[in-house]
């Protein structure tokens, strides 16, 4: 399993700490409120439909927070999955 | 009483009120760094929620936005957004700088305290944490 080795460079603490690197299934899943908020403004960026009175925009943002929250869900189910089948390993 | 007096009235008393509870709780215990800068590490987890819950609705929630809002309009919309990407990044760099924290168990001022045994140093270290803190970054190696 792999593992980064993190160190304060201020060099208090010369000892490395070992902490372990996300998993790529996770980054893909925290990529996606990335795209859906920030890249693909132009896409979605229009006041037409309004939906529940609120701007197609608006409505659009406060969908991904709550459609974030369920990709950040998933990223921890797939980080836990992970280390429950690496726990035996390392 | 005009809105300015009242307003710097209460902000002094607030001030006076934090200042002598903070003597009054220090004159019948020796105090060591670690409480001064951590509380002894004996926070409960309801002042921990609390001190959280202040570090993330900051004044800029509650007043910043709404003001910005109502005087600039449909650019704030970017608010949502940048707080949701935020703390999609916490959740990958959070919990590593936690497990730094944690291993290493030791906040600034106590590695300083180690380090510098020099008193005038922990001092100084202690009163320029910020500084340290930004200079203290995180190299990340292979292992």
């Amino acid at each position: 399993m792999s593992v980064a080795t993190l160190r304060l460079a201020a060099g208090y603490n010369h000892r490395p700490v070992r902490v372990k690197k996300p998993s790529v299934g996770a980054l893909l899943l925290g990529l996606i409120p990335f795209i859906a908020m920030c890249l693909s403004v132009s896409l979605w960026d229009r006041i037409e439909p309004m939906i529940f009175g609120l701007p197609f925009n608006l409505f659009w943002l406060i969908a991904w927070i709550v459609l974030s929250s369920l990709c950040m869900w998933a990223a921890y189910r797939v980080e836990v999955a992970r280390d429950r089948k690496g726990s035996g390993v390392q | 009483m005009s809105p300015s007096a009242v307003s710097l009235t209460t902000i002094f008393v607030i001030v006076a009120m934090g200042v002598a509870i903070g003597f009054l709780a220090g004159v019948h215990r020796k105090m060591d760094l670690e409480q001064w800068t951590v509380g002894g590490r004996g926070f409960g987890a309801v002042l921990m929620f609390l001190l959280i819950a202040g570090e993330v609705y900051t004044t800029f929630a509650f007043l910043g936005a709404s003001g910005w809002a109502y005087s600039r309009g449909g650019p704030t919309l970017y608010i949502m957004a940048y707080l949701t990407l935020a703390y999609v990044v916490s959740f990958f760099i959070l919990p590593q700088i936690w497990e730094v924290g944690y291993r290493s168990s030791r906040e600034l001022a106590d590695a300083s305290n180690r380090r510098a045994r020099a008193r005038r140093a922990r001092m100084i270290s202690s009163a320029d944490g910020q500084t340290i803190e930004n200079r203290c970054s995180v190299r990340a190696e292979s292992a």
